[in-house]
């Protein structure tokens, strides 16, 4: 079930997904592929209702397909049960919300514990590894603080610090960066560049602003439901 | 790990932790108040040794209706089944000590059959032809000893006390044991319409032997009384006057509070859970089951009810211990154990519905709201 070296972390095939039905049907997704290879960032740019959350909730198992397959890691995420995709996205996918995801009652190191308890991590190594993921992202110092009291910044950094700590095949961002201004948005968006890369997790990367979309390795764009590759990409 | 948000989150845990006490606690007086009165209505015949009671055709159960000739008894007695058959009648009177007066209920009997009560201590049981008494040992609180008085204030015989026992109340009236003779005396005297040439009882009572079959030794008791109603001790309690209208009315009570305290955490869930629903569904898309998420949502109602049942048993044995040693209410073990339980499961069931719908909210939510 684990993924070869060489193979591909994310392997999308002839995705589609449809909303409602008859003349009031949206089609979110249509015929979509996508490959991401282990230690790869994507970015998905596109305008609102193109797919981009649709084809992020797909591959983190939140959503069924009507067509096609999603395999991440050595899975086939299409084939599993509802039980069984708790189960996948506790164990191989990390989630960056656009704002506001830290649970806000415990701290920034709780937060961390949380993830890797439901991802069955056992209490020393996710200590450990929640840890050294708070001082590699900055953050020493500020373990015991609470959500409210760190900045935007900062959150976003242990929401990143959250989605890692129980190594994922694959990291999914939203819009990690739309509540922060430019500046600090930026250095979110390298710093989950450089990590990806670090720890050898593919990442898909969803965001409205190019200059965010410069940070990721391939650049693919959505419209109407379908994925084109384009030529702006960049290694960050 | 959720559920450290109680306490990092006090004030919602105190706003229906102090809910769920006030209500657990009302629930709980309820049912102090309910064992007490029905001990004090019903013990003198919860705690009788007898297994039956046999009431006349006629009388439909009813101890102050019922009326058995002495001579039946022997014909009772030799029933297979039966080990013993005794008799027992009761009068509610009031009596004069010699600075006060008490209503009693006076309870005759047999001393030696089923149904008599336990011995005296101190002092003994009446003997044959005396007209004397022995008496509950709550009649101490009203200067009652050994060797005193006691003047039935409709007339009939002087009664001496002789001892003392712990054979529980009737009507929530202290007892007074005496022969049936001289309650058949104290009867005539209180209700003249009642009085009889005869030597009467108002109910007969069995023992039954190790290997006798309940309802067959109740319908061959009854046959032998010409359609006598018979029952066992459990139903024979309902049949003291007022006892069962008694325990309906503090039921239905204990029912609507226990009703209430399951809608409040109702609402509590239903709250919390619309409160968080954005939370819970973030929970969701992390990879938390919502087999996990139930059971935290639960222990967050549970805990806050959990310790309500423990501040309103705090609260009420508090209340017990300060109120006056008359006030009919008792809290035994079983009943408050039985208690807790139907509170906390009042709470679990109020709370289950909103718990498995939040529980079960779709992790899509989360990426919706972005």
């Amino acid at each position: 079930m684990t993924a070869e070296p060489n193979e591909a972390a994310v392997r999308l095939t002839g995705v589609s997904k449809t909303y409602g039905r008859g003349r009031t049907a949206v089609a979110a997704l249509r015929d979509a592929s996508l490959t991401v290879m282990p230690g790869e960032l994507v970015a998905v740019m596109g305008p609102s209702g193109s797919g981009k959350s649709t084809l992020l909730a797909v591959i983190g198992g939140l959503l069924t397909p009507d067509t096609g397959t999603v395999v991440v890691g050595g899975v086939e995420v299409t084939a599993l049960s509802r039980g069984s995709r708790a189960r996948y996205r506790a164990t191989r996918v990390g989630f960056v919300f656009q704002s506001l995801n830290l649970v806000p009652f415990l701290t920034a190191r709780e937060n961390l514990l949380l993830m890797a308890s439901l991802a069955g991590t056992t209490r020393t190594a996710a200590r450990r590894r929640a840890g050294n993921l708070l001082a590699e992202l900055g953050l020493e110092g500020r373990e015991r603080d609470f959500p409210g009291q760190l900045s935007g910044g900062e959150q976003q950094r242990v929401a990143i610090a959250r989605a890692l700590i129980h190594e994922p095949a694959v990291l999914l961002a939203d819009e990690p960066t739309a509540s922060l201004d430019t500046e600090r948005g930026y250095a979110v968006a390298v710093l989950l560049a450089r990590e990806v890369r670090r720890r050898r997790t593919a990442g898909v990367l969803v965001t409205h602003d190019p200059r965010m979309a410069s940070v990721a390795d391939r650049v693919v764009r959505a419209a109407d439901g379908s994925l084109t590759e384009t030529a702006d990409a960049k290694a960050g | 790990m959720m559920v450290i948000e109680l306490w990092r989150r006090p004030g919602r845990l105190a706003g229906v932790t102090v809910t769920m006490t006030a209500l657990a606690a009302l629930a709980v007086i309820l049912v102090s108040l309910s064992s007490g009165l029905w001990a004090g209505a019903t013990g003198a015949i919860g705690r009788s040794s007898a297994d039956e009671f046999a009431f006349s055709r006629d009388s439909l159960g009813s101890f102050a209706r019922s009326r058995f000739p002495l001579t039946e008894l022997a014909r009772v007695a030799r029933l297979p089944g039966v080990r013993a058959a005794g008799a027992l009648g009761t009068l509610t009177t009031a009596m004069s000590l010699p600075h006060q007066t008490v209503d009693v209920a006076v309870m005759g009997s047999q001393f030696s059959g089923p149904g008599a009560p336990p011995a005296a201590l101190p002092g003994r049981l009446p003997r044959a032809g005396e007209d004397a008494a022995a008496v509950d040992v709550a009649l101490r609180a009203d200067g009652v000893r050994l060797g005193s008085w006691l003047r039935p204030l409709a007339g009939g015989p002087r009664l001496r006390v002789t001892g003392f026992v712990a054979a529980g109340q009737f009507e929530l009236l202290p007892t007074v044991w005496t022969s049936l003779a001289t309650w058949q005396a104290l009867s005539a005297a209180a209700q003249p319409e009642s009085s009889s040439s005869v030597p009467v009882a108002q109910v007969l009572t069995v023992s039954l032997t190790a290997r006798a079959r309940q309802r067959q030794v109740q319908d061959e008791v009854s046959a032998a009384l010409g359609g006598a109603t018979v029952i066992g001790r459990d139903q024979a309690m309902l049949a003291v006057p007022g006892a069962a209208a008694m325990r309906t009315t503090i039921a239905e009570l204990i029912a609507a509070v226990l009703g209430v305290a399951a809608a409040v955490c109702a609402l509590f869930s239903a709250l919390q859970a619309a409160e968080r629903r954005a939370e819970l569904a973030r929970l969701r898309a992390l990879g938390a089951s919502a087999r996990r998420l139930g059971m935290t949502l639960l222990a967050q109602t549970g805990i806050p009810a959990i310790l309500a049942v423990g501040a309103a048993f705090l609260l009420t044995a508090a209340l017990l211990a300060a109120a006056p040693p008359q006030f009919p209410a008792a809290l035994p073990l079983p009943d408050a154990a039985g208690t807790g339980a139907l509170i906390l499961l009042a709470a679990g069931a109020g709370a289950i519905v909103p718990v498995v719908r939040a529980a079960s909210v779709d992790p899509m939510i989360t990426m919706e709201e972005q």
